[in-house]
């Protein structure tokens, strides 16, 4: 939340409980770092019937504070983490790539979108406007941009699943969130579906 | 993490909590999604994990109402040590939060002004609207300002304060 959006009271109040909450906060503890990573790694090498699972972790480096064990958890995965990212990564820039020029192509129809009975802007406006058109082509575009990311995300999914690995893998996020970027805000947070995360 | 949890009951118990929460989030990885926050989808846990627990271990309900606020801080049963810990002027207000409000309250009342959380994702930790986050928000923060102002004489009277949209 932008602390400059918050009105002057509600400021005073977040900064009283925020500098509560800090004086209290408990320092690192070695000891319960490595005794949430021995967890996790028993929990890693509990025979589920995937490859993946039986691969024991390298030692994480020192330091970590322990809500970060499951970061580093899924950052030291063995070398050979992820065959398939290449793979993954072309297909996700090269959906990128369409989706943005998606994008560019039904932002450009809407900022050439003439009012009825303009004629100068409708003259500025080249063949690609089409006045009236542009919802149509929004849903166009959004449909487009839509399936691109649905099925970049499938990719994602199915290349990880066959892994058995974890589904934080970096560089697909990275991908999924370069895409995001290169998409209209609201069209971005449309297709950021609103359900909640599954436990 | 351990923060949290420590401030929603037993700090010995805690570090148990945790360990658990970390455990289930490393097994249900596939069930992670973006575009939520990994520490929305961990503290969504960690909160099921103590819910869990102290009704497993005490045999109570989570109260969702104002009016049952009591029996949830009660229901946290501190020792001797966590009670002379909340009387500590550090945590004087968050312990009178959980005397005074709902665990929902209390939650929300964390993720948003302590881990900084929107409320979007809130709600999501929350299972709830972002309306009504937004509502207990603002009904903690009434309850809690003549407390904040008893800690500071200078801070001004909450009069009609809102939670600011983001």
């Amino acid at each position: 939340m932008s602390e400059s959006n918050r009105s002057r009271h509600e400021q005073l109040f977040a900064d009283a409980l925020r500098r509560e909450a800090i004086a209290d906060r408990p320092e690192f503890s070695e000891s319960l770092h490595v005794r949430l990573r021995d967890a996790v790694r028993e929990a890693q090498c509990q025979p589920t019937g995937s490859p993946a699972a039986l691969c024991p972790l390298p030692t994480p480096p020192r330091g970590y504070a322990s809500a970060a064990t499951a970061r580093t958890v899924t950052a030291h995965c063995p070398p050979t983490r992820f065959a398939g990212a290449p793979a993954v990564l072309a297909a996700a820039a090269a959906t990128a790539l369409l989706a943005a020029i998606v994008a560019e192509q039904w932002i450009g129809r809407l900022r050439v979108q003439a009012p009825p009975g303009d004629p100068r802007i409708a003259d500025a406006a080249g063949p690609l406007a089409a006045p009236g058109d542009a919802e149509a082509d929004f849903q166009q575009a959004s449909e487009l941009a839509y399936q691109a990311v649905e099925g970049l995300d499938d990719l994602v999914d199915a290349a990880l699943a066959a892994q058995s690995w974890a589904e934080l893998d970096e560089d697909a996020r990275a991908a999924l969130s370069a895409l995001a970027d290169h998409l209209p805000p609201d069209l971005a947070s449309a297709l950021a579906l609103s359900e909640p995360p599954e436990m | 993490m351990l923060h949290f949890l420590q401030h929603r009951g037993a700090a010995a118990e805690a570090e148990d909590l945790l360990q658990e929460t970390f455990v289930r989030a490393f097994t249900r990885l596939a069930r992670y999604r973006w575009p939520w926050r990994f520490s929305t989808w961990l503290f969504t846990i960690a909160r099921r994990v103590s819910i869990n627990h102290y009704r497993r271990t005490q045999g109570v309900s989570w109260p969702k109402s104002d009016g049952e606020a009591v029996r949830w801080a009660a229901s946290a049963a501190p020792g001797p040590a966590e009670t002379a810990a909340r009387e500590d002027s550090r945590r004087y207000l968050w312990a009178r939060a959980a005397e005074c409000l709902s665990e929902e309250q209390w939650t929300a009342l964390w993720l948003h002004y302590v881990e900084d959380m929107p409320t979007r994702q809130v709600a999501a930790v929350l299972g709830c609207s972002r309306v009504a986050v937004k509502t207990m928000i603002h009904r903690a923060r009434k309850k809690l300002m003549p407390l904040v102002q008893e800690l500071g004489p200078d801070q001004p009277a909450l009069a009609t304060a809102e939670v600011s949209h983001e």
